[in-house]
């Protein structure tokens, strides 16, 4: 058994060691006796481990569910009080009548709200957007359009950047170009002031036949506040945990104070980040504008139908999970580091206790 | 006995392998047969209530009995100095009269034993009397195998000395 051969020089040591007597009979009976005990076959208990299995797939896809229906449950809230609305993309030609592209912004989940309303002689479409005033709205629009020729092309894209800047937006990209043909595209990305979408799209819509479009609204407000609330909360977290550290601490709780009071911070930091971004994001909206003069240009489908839906509440709800995930282990890192240094303390003073005692005996 | 359950040897067969190894280690750690007796009862008690949690591929079922027998002889040590604490005068008289023959071991070789301490008895018990190789038994004791190592050289070289001066 020994892989490490003892030094020869204590081989009769060793001799006269190994020459100790063994287990008397009487212990010997009685240690076997409670052996044949010991292998009497008992029924396995899989009964309890069993029930921690099921358990666990239970509570994940009670959690599944949760997160899943909560996901597209707050959706549905706030979808009333101008929550997330989808317009879909509708395919009109460009010699398609004028009633056919009235129905731009009609959808079949929201179509009630999104009821088109015909502004009298002009002709062209405008839509009685459910943006609620004085609510945070992130509003994403694009719009496919077919121009005339080249001419109309470049003057249609002029005249889209006149009237971005005329409704208090600016322009985030142009590329404009006529490759080949006669033919030739511009695409606009530009940012409008949330209050002004209702007549951005009005007169977007002016500038050529309509091809595609899509429209998404989405509340911001909730999820503004929700990141409001938890601020404050980690403000206040952060000032107990500074009270705490201002107060008389053993070394040790004060390292895992200062550390908590480090993650803390660094939350603080990237909750207050998210906020500034989400009130951007409800501020502007955001404008996608394709002008063609390809005849045969068609609307491409760009709005996810169930099955994309399904996947984006999946991956939302995916990526929620592992925010929280990681916002668990942010937190409970300095606790388990101080917990792993209590238990190695404890591991090594058991040691040291031990030696003594077996040196004092 | 030596029947075999699931891939893992019977507890009978390894009581049967291994009793007097333990026996032998808590006899050399306490220097008293009946408390070793006692304490190898324990022991096997213990790892009978235990051993539906025994996994061998996580140590060999000596390094496992050794552990039990590690832990019983801890206590006994702990409840042996408590009483030493509360009757102070009559233990120094008792352990004075409790001083007998380990058996089978040369007079001065007994008497060279005496003189080690606890520890110095464990470690040469765990690697000359188990046979445990240098990782298992500082596994067992909590330590280096280096430190294992230079932990049994000092307990060796302090016996033969200790057996040489006996025999003068």
């Amino acid at each position: 058994m020994a892989a490490d051969p003892i030094d020869e020089r204590y081989d009769e040591i060793v001799r006269g060691l190994r020459a100790l007597p063994g287990a008397p009979a009487e212990l010997r009976g009685r240690v076997l006796e409670l052996a044949a005990v010991a292998d009497t076959p008992r029924p396995p208990r899989r009964g309890l481990r069993l029930v921690v299995v099921v358990a666990l797939v239970v509570a994940a896809l009670v959690a599944a569910i949760s997160l899943t229906s909560g996901g597209s449950g707050s959706k549905k809230t706030s979808a009333g009080g101008g929550g997330s609305v989808e317009a879909m993309p509708s395919r009109a030609s460009g010699a398609a009548p004028t009633r056919e592209r009235a129905k731009t912004f009609t959808r079949e989940t929201h179509s009630a709200q999104l009821a088109p309303v015909l502004h009298g002689a002009a002709n062209r479409p405008a839509v009685g957007l459910p943006l609620s005033p004085g609510r945070l709205t992130e509003v994403h629009a694009s719009l496919r359009l077919r121009v005339r020729n080249v001419d109309g092309l470049s003057k249609a894209t002029a005249h889209a950047m006149r009237i971005t800047r005329s409704l208090g937006g600016f322009v985030q990209s142009v590329d404009y170009g006529t490759p080949s043909g006669g033919n030739g595209d511009a695409y606009l990305t530009v940012r409008i002031p949330v209050g002004s979408v209702q007549k951005a799209v009005t007169r977007f819509t002016a500038l050529g036949s309509i091809l595609s479009q899509h429209l998404s609204i989405r509340d911001l407000q909730n999820q503004a506040n929700a990141q409001e609330l938890r601020i404050l909360q980690l403000r206040q977290l952060a000032a107990q945990l500074r009270a705490k550290l201002a107060g008389s601490l053993t070394p040790e709780e004060r390292v895992a104070v200062q550390a908590r009071l480090d993650a803390v911070r660094g939350l603080l930091r990237a909750k207050t980040g998210q906020h500034a971004g989400t009130l951007r994001e409800g501020r502007l909206s955001t404008f996608e504008l394709e002008l063609t003069t390809r005849k045969g240009a068609t609307a491409a489908p760009s709005h996810p139908g169930r099955i994309g839906r399904a996947a984006r509440h999946a991956f939302s709800a995916l990526s929620k999970t592992i925010a929280g995930l990681l916002y668990v282990l942010i937190v409970l890192s300095p606790l388990l580091v101080l917990a792993a240094a209590v238990l190695w303390g404890a591991r090594y003073r058991r040691r040291r206790v031990e030696q003594r005692l077996l040196a004092r005996a | 006995m030596g029947v075999r359950t699931g891939g893992r040897p019977s507890f009978a067969a390894i009581a049967e392998e291994h009793l007097d190894a333990v026996y032998r280690y808590l006899l050399l750690m306490t220097r008293d047969r009946a408390v070793a007796e006692d304490l190898t009862s324990d022991t096997f008690e213990k790892a009978f209530r235990s051993w539906r949690r025994f996994d061998p591929r996580r140590a060999s079922p000596r390094t496992w009995l050794c552990h039990i027998a590690r832990n019983a002889a801890l206590d006994h040590f702990r409840s042996e100095e408590r009483r030493r604490r509360r009757e102070t005068s009559y233990a120094a008289s008792a352990s004075e009269s409790e001083e007998q023959s380990l058996g089978g071991l040369s007079e001065p070789l007994e008497a060279a034993v005496a003189e080690l301490s606890a520890g110095e008895r464990e470690v040469v018990a765990l690697r000359v009397l188990l046979e445990l190789d240098g990782r298992a038994a500082a596994r067992v004791l909590g330590i280096s195998p280096t430190a294992c190592s230079t932990r049994l050289s000092r307990a060796l070289q302090k016996l033969e000395e200790k057996v040489r001066d006996h025999g003068r």
